[in-house]
């Protein structure tokens, strides 16, 4: 540093990338903060399980395609359940596929645009350019939150009290056992949000 | 050199475009300097949203825009094969419609020309007849902006 101080030319903007698992949900895609994911369980690997143990964590299902009121679709060879937490709260979202990790650059991390004004401004942190489209930035925060305080189009009128509690395994007994993670899926790893290029107009 | 005085005679005209388009067969208008453009509909991915008819993502080459579902307001659905992207400059940004295959037309018509109306649409803001038709006129600035009810008008 000079005596004349800092040279505002010389100054420098500081990027970063964070990193999004990006997967497919009701057709939508949406991209999940890398860092919150605990582990990705294949259709035999869950079962027909309501929570799953991992490490000694047990993660409760839950539906995160009716959560943003999204047509569900059946479940594929591609479909998976994916593990997320912050440390203190943990769940299981099955998704339809997972296109794999991204490493996406600050400046190609873009608001909602503010046309939209409802709830969904809660669920999405943002969108970046994904393929032909986009990805839509879930907020970790409200992926993980207690789906009481949750609200869709289609679920304002249906909204109905949940127990915080873990939910009872298919067999009824509390006791019963739940299925160990096992090895995660292998994910591609792509250092560029923009893999393919859009399509000319 | 003489000054013309402008006497009582002089009026001043005033004159506006409107770009009409249709959405499901019904002809709609807009004001030219609310049209962005008009281009082939793009790549679009759903949204899920509480904003109603604000529903869905449209990406045209870096830009990533809302689309406004005014189909669906208007309870018509889009008619032909190959529809069109109407761009409007919204108070909140750009914003694409969806419309109808049929390409857009340009008037010019004296601002007289457009009548208020009465109607329970908060974003048609007057009228104006186009020979025999009377052609709504919507503001693409603020669509949307007044809540209406989801169920159609």
């Amino acid at each position: 540093m000079s005596l004349r101080g800092h040279n505002p030319k010389t100054r420098r903007t500081v990027a970063f990338t964070t990193s999004f698992l990006v997967v497919s949900a009701g057709r939508v895609s949406l991209a999940l903060p890398a860092d919150w994911i605990r582990g990705i369980l294949t259709p035999d690997e869950m079962g027909a399980h309501e929570r799953v143990e991992a490490l000694g964590v047990i993660y409760a299902s839950t539906d995160l395609v009716g959560r943003l009121g999204l047509q569900s679709t059946d479940s594929t060879a591609d479909s998976r359940t994916i593990l997320c937490s912050n440390g203190h709260q943990h769940r299981a979202f099955a998704v339809e596929q997972v296109f794999g990790l991204r490493d996406v650059d600050s400046q190609h991390l873009l608001p909602l645009p503010p046309h939209f004004s409802g709830g969904e401004r809660e669920w999405f942190q943002g969108v970046f350019l994904f393929r032909e489209t986009a990805a839509l930035v879930v907020n970790p925060h409200w992926l993980l939150s207690d789906d009481r305080s949750i609200a869709t189009i289609e679920r304002i009128s249906e909204r109905r009290q949940q127990p915080a509690a873990i939910e009872a395994t298919p067999s009824g007994t509390p006791s019963a056992q739940v299925p160990t993670l096992l090895q995660p899926a292998q994910l591609e790893d792509r250092s560029d949000a923009e893999n393919t290029p859009w399509t000319s107009i | 050199m003489l000054r013309t005085h402008r006497g009582p005679q002089y009026k001043t005209r005033r004159s506006g475009g409107l770009v009409v388009f249709s959405i499901g067969g019904r002809r709609l208008a807009a004001k030219t300097e609310e049209v962005g453009g008009v281009a082939p509909w793009p790549d679009t991915m759903p949204v899920p949203s509480q904003t109603p008819f604000v529903t869905a993502i449209a990406r045209r080459e870096k830009d990533l825009l809302p689309v406004f579902d005014l189909a669906a307001r208007l309870n018509v659905a889009v008619r032909g094969d190959t529809p069109l992207c109407l761009i409007a400059r919204h108070e909140h940004g750009p914003m694409v419609i969806r419309i109808d295959s049929d390409i857009p037309s340009l008037r010019m018509v004296d601002t007289s020309a457009v009548q208020p109306i009465q109607s329970e649409d908060p974003d048609a803001i007057g009228v104006f007849q186009d020979g025999a038709e009377r052609i709504p006129v919507y503001s693409l600035a603020t669509l949307g902006k007044t809540r209406v009810d989801p169920r159609g008008m």
